[in-house]
């Protein structure tokens, strides 16, 4: 997978974050694994096209989607990971993709994104791939977002 | 424009009020089939359409004036005016009605509506996109094994959807955008892909079923998207790579879209297809 595709991903959630009101995003972690990953109990799918085809998982615990949540919504208490929440997140999503797709497009590589899918539950599986893909954790202020990047 | 009315009267009427306005009226058709025709050869960005014409009602020429091109805007302007109709005309994407005998100010309000109104809130969903999945899981199914599959169209009872097993999710891009899920238990899985790659279940493992889930889904989701870009000028839809999830009381938040659910029952077991559409505003 070339690595130069998956930066904007990166870029993206380090610059965004800190507009949605978060602590800038630390890289904590960076490898390859291979076809599967475990949600952590929140997972948002972003699939893309064109002229990069792949898919985009964000990967969180509902903790950290909670704290999330909250920020995004000016500090508001988040108590229960509610569809308010839930919406919260797929934007947050959304805009994350959106902004790499910016970034892409900025390389000469028009792509378009889907919806957000957002994922709750136990100890289930995403595959984004049928090879490998690329995680990379990122730590926001002692939280953890995991990206796993798929790119075909 | 274009009038549509079996009356040389009201498209007279009809006419003769717009000719006061900007709008200019460039065929008058007094059937169905003359009106498709002379769409064809005309192309009019608005249609007015009366209810009742020989050779067919009003929401039957506009479905088939959509088909020639399915961003026309239609008003319909008809003696008849009541809930039903205005119910109907939704499901053909009219959203206009103009009660006869037409006065110019209601006339113009429909028109100035119509045309602020944007274009994409006259994608018929039910009608234009859902048959399209449907079928190609069908003709998929039915091609492995040479029998009918029975599929039911079910009501979203909610707008989050309970997935328990093995799902197939597929981003739609371009216009609309969306995404489409196809979930199973393992089982039926494991009966599909064997007979997908002609093997016996006992020579597959998980990994080489699920490979072949998303491609089979893969294959599924684009002939229909292919079919539906063929017969929608102007607009493209486009999909994004599979992704699979596996796992049971996983649920998937319904992202505001508009949500069609299908249940399929072939020898292999049942299948369920959720197809969502983004609505734009």
């Amino acid at each position: 997978m070339d690595a130069k595709l998956v930066n904007p991903f990166i870029d993206a959630i380090v610059s965004v974050m800190p507009m949605l009101g978060l602590p800038v995003p630390q890289r904590a972690d960076m490898g390859v694994k291979s076809k599967t990953a475990t949600s952590l109990g929140v997972t948002v799918m972003v699939g893309f096209t064109k002229q990069i085809r792949g898919n985009v998982a964000y990967n969180m615990t509902e903790d950290t989607a909670k704290y999330i949540a909250s920020s995004m919504m000016m500090g508001m208490p988040v108590e229960t990971f509610d569809e308010m929440a839930q919406s919260a997140i797929s934007e947050m999503s959304n805009m994350l993709t959106a902004n790499a797709a910016t970034s892409l497009a900025g390389m000469g590589y028009d792509v378009d994104i889907s919806t957000p899918s957002l994922t709750t539950g136990e100890n289930f599986q995403i595959r984004i791939s049928n090879d490998s893909f690329l995680f990379v954790k990122m730590d926001i202020g002692g939280h953890t977002i995991e990206l796993n990047i798929a790119v075909e | 424009m274009m009038i549509v009315d079996d009356s040389r009267i009201s498209c007279a009427i009809i006419s003769d009020l717009l000719s006061k306005t900007r709008f200019e009226v460039v065929a008058t058709a007094r059937t169905a089939a003359e009106a498709v025709e002379m769409f064809e050869q005309y192309r009019p960005e608005v249609v007015t359409m009366d209810m009742n014409l020989p050779d067919a009602n009003g929401f039957e020429c506009t479905k088939n004036l959509r088909k020639i091109d399915n961003n026309v805007r239609v008003v319909m302007i008809s003696s008849m005016y009541d809930d039903s109709l205005i119910e109907q005309g939704k499901t053909v994407g009219i959203f206009d009605f103009v009660q006869k005998p037409v006065r110019i100010d209601e006339l113009l309000e429909a028109l100035v509506n119509l045309c602020s109104r944007k274009l994409v809130s006259t994608n018929n969903f039910n009608e234009d996109y859902v048959p399209e999945f449907n079928k190609a899981l069908s003709e998929t199914l039915e091609g492995f094994t040479g029998q009918e599959c029975l599929q039911y169209a079910e009501k979203a009872e909610s707008d989050s959807l309970l997935l328990e097993g093995i799902s197939v999710l597929m981003g739609l891009t371009g216009e609309p955008r969306g995404r489409v899920v196809i979930h199973m238990d393992q089982k039926t899985m494991y009966k599909f892909t064997a007979a997908f790659l002609n093997k016996d279940e006992s020579q597959l493992d998980d990994e080489t079923a699920m490979e072949t889930l998303q491609e089979a889904v893969n294959i599924i989701v684009g002939r229909a998207v292919s079919a539906i870009n063929d017969h929608s000028k102007g607009k493209e839809m486009r999909i994004t790579p599979p992704g699979l999830i596996v796992g049971y009381n996983v649920k998937l938040a319904g992202a505001g879209l508009k949500a069609f659910r299908t249940k399929c029952v072939s020898v292999f077991g049942t299948m369920y297809m959720e197809m969502g559409f983004a609505e734009e505003n």
